[in-house]
């Protein structure tokens, strides 16, 4: 590919050299270390472990707890550039928790937790990789959740069933949110929902959490979990920010969490996309390179365009959120960029299968990994239809309809 | 103590690239940190940490572009740089002799007790410049150097030189001096996320040749580059089939026929 994607747009210069350390890590890390991963289902331990050393969790997380205090701009395309590099949506996936988890806290855990934690986090010697919200009864809709937190003397009891949280079991902490007071009992039904930290080990120590894996088809070395709280015991002073007002923190930083996503939806659409040009420039049919052949060029040239486009947005997006946008604007953004970018993804991916012919389901030419992750991020962390929901109701300002 | 760590940003051409007049065109070049430099950088970052109070300086000879290189640098735990650059440097083709007059006036400038240097550039690879710089400033030096460990006063350097053949000389060289680093001296560290953070504000100075007390002539060289071509690749591959017998047979054959075995 002569003009990368990634070449583009203006960036600053800490942007540029977010991206060539990043590059520099991920040059360790070949194809063949994620096409194995993936097939052994081994979580990427020593690419985990490297950006971890290198203080690259700590990226959010304000100078004065020892990170490096950076923002949506510089973490949009640390993601962008571990997913493009080789490692895909999934491998962005594998630390994308630990860098946002540590989001919460900062903005409104005590003080004493914070001093206790985000240090730590920052150095990369410990980890909060998990966040449970989502729930078998309350997939999008989150204020159904059901799992519950009781106050009883100093501690919360909970109990309660949570699903698809992933990298449970690569993590140290996990943030909890569960309800402290039941849907029935408040006005609205984004109240009286709370934010907790549970220490898994102390959790396992308290035979209060069982959990159970998935098995699932994409994504294969980012595991996720069925969790299961039994009357678990959480120290009070492990309530992130206020009783209650739990639902209203999750939603804080979310658009700028949305528009990282995207960076990552993008890295693997530039992967498949760089992937099916090299294969199309050497593999030759009938004489000549299949690349030649309008009807192998024309897909790809316009799964770049679409990557392009989707691209400009995202980082429009961020350069936005860098200023100050107001929420709703960000939300534009951010909702148009999740859904451009899973798109272009998947158009990518879909045009790069094409483009191997029936080798793209060959695992060793690793484009049908791409395209399954691909299908992946149009379904998570929000479905394509919510994104769409969200622009229609905000955006456009028409009545909502859920 | 200081330490002065010369870097240069080289070149690196794609794969299906094309010359235009007398060099690759500029659309298929692609910039990055000298490798044999970035193990200079280590063994510097190296001694400072281990000794501390010494203070890393990395130049270079560079366009404004140079300064995301030297930034990353900065970022490995380089505590400041200096770039030297303007309009007479940047029209000039530059030999070993000018780099050495460029160096030698930023040596003079800043007074090092040790000059690392990258043994050679990816890019033009005369492998020439540490030495000659050594030269212009009357250190000692010692080239290819693969090895280092230094007197706890820092007084002397002891060193391993790659020679050829596989031969390693072990030789000490009293400080000041100028060592030209060999690439696996060291594990050059990747840029901290800190690092990063931290090199936004160390400062890079812009030196022309004027604030180095130069001008125009230290550039001057009498070697022009006249032309630049692919040299043409042959290959011929010959493949042998049937049993390890008949291919030894036909090796055989082929090995006679050039020339490399008599009848």
């Amino acid at each position: 590919m002569r003009v990368d994607p990634r070449e583009t747009g203006d960036l600053t210069e800490t942007q540029r050299l977010v991206r060539r350390s990043i590059r520099d890590i991920c040059d360790g890390y070949d194809d063949e270390y994620w096409r194995e991963h993936a097939a052994t289902g081994e979580y990427p331990e020593e690419f985990v472990d490297e950006l971890a050393d290198a203080g690259w969790f700590g990226i959010l997380i304000p100078e004065e707890y020892g990170g490096a205090g950076m923002s949506t701009r510089e973490t949009a395309v640390m993601m962008e550039e571990i997913a493009a590099c080789g490692g895909g949506f999934a491998a962005a996936q594998a630390v994308h928790g630990g860098i946002y988890n540590s989001v919460p806290l900062v903005e409104y855990a005590d003080e004493s937790l914070k001093e206790e934690l985000l240090p730590a986090v920052a150095a990369g010697d410990t980890s909060i990789q998990a966040f449970g919200l989502t729930e078998p009864n309350a997939g999008s809709e989150s204020t159904a959740i059901e799992t519950r937190a009781r106050r009883e003397g100093d501690e919360y009891v909970v109990s309660g069933e949570k699903i698809w949280i992933s990298r449970v079991d690569q993590s140290d902490y996990i943030v909890l949110v569960a309800r402290t007071t039941p849907r029935s009992a408040v006005k609205r039904r984004t109240e009286g929902i709370s934010m907790f930290l549970v220490d898994l080990e102390d959790a396992y120590a308290q035979d209060a959490l069982e959990i159970s894996e998935i098995d699932k088809t994409a994504s294969e070395f980012v595991h996720s979990f069925e969790l299961f709280f039994e009357d678990l015991r959480i120290p009070e002073e492990h309530l992130i920010g206020d009783e209650g007002e739990g639902f209203y923190q999750v939603l804080d930083g979310l658009n700028e969490e949305r528009l990282v996503i995207a960076a990552e939806c993008l890295g693997l659409g530039e992967l498949a996309l760089r992937t099916a040009t090299e294969y199309a420039g050497e593999r030759e049919v009938f004489g000549g390179p299949i690349g030649a052949n309008q009807a192998v060029q024309h897909p790809l040239a316009e799964a770049y365009a679409r990557l392009l486009a989707a691209r400009s947005v995202t980082f429009e997006g961020a350069d936005a959120s860098a200023n100050d946008a107001p929420r709703e604007r960000l939300g534009s953004y951010a909702n148009a960029a999740k859904y451009l970018a899973a798109d272009a993804a998947f158009e990518a991916a879909d045009a790069a299968v094409q483009t191997h012919g029936g080798f793209g389901v060959a695992r060793e030419y690793d484009v049908e990994r791409y395209f399954r992750e691909a299908r992946l991020a149009r379904l998570v962390p929000i479905t394509q239809e919510l994104a769409l929901n969200f622009i229609g109701e905000k955006s456009l300002g028409l009545p909502r309809s859920y | 103590m200081k330490i002065l760590v010369t870097v240069k940003e080289v070149a690196e051409a794609a794969d299906d690239f094309e010359i235009e007049g007398t060099d690759i065109g500029e659309q298929y070049l692609e910039y990055d940190l000298n490798e044999w430099d970035d193990y200079a950088i280590e063994a510097a970052v190296q001694l400072s940490e281990t000794y501390g109070d010494i203070e890393v300086v990395s130049a270079t000879i560079g366009p404004e572009r140079s300064e995301e290189t030297i930034r990353m640098a900065l970022a490995k735990g380089v505590d400041r740089a200096i770039r030297v650059w303007d309009d007479d440097i940047a029209a000039a083709d530059l030999d070993v002799a000018a780099k050495t007059r460029l160096f030698a006036a930023v040596v003079d400038e800043e007074e090092p007790d040790l000059v690392l240097s990258g043994v050679q550039a990816a890019d033009d690879g005369f492998g020439a410049t540490g030495v000659s710089v050594a030269d212009e400033i009357g250190f000692d030096w010692a080239a290819v150097v693969n090895h280092l460990d230094t007197e706890d006063d820092l007084s002397t350097a002891h060193v391993h030189r790659e020679l050829e053949g596989g031969i390693e000389e072990l030789t000490d060289v009293d400080l000041p001096a100028v060592l030209t680093i060999q690439t696996g001296l060291n594990e050059p560290r990747y840029a901290s996320l800190r690092g990063i953070r931290q090199a936004q504000s160390k400062e890079i100075a812009a030196f022309g040749l004027a604030d180095l007390g130069l001008d125009a002539d230290a550039v001057d060289s009498p070697i022009s580059r006249t032309g630049m071509y692919e040299p043409e690749t042959e290959s011929d591959a010959t493949y042998f089939d049937g049993a390890a017998d008949e291919q030894a047979a036909q090796l055989a054959d082929v090995l006679r026929e050039k020339g490399v075995v008599s009848e």
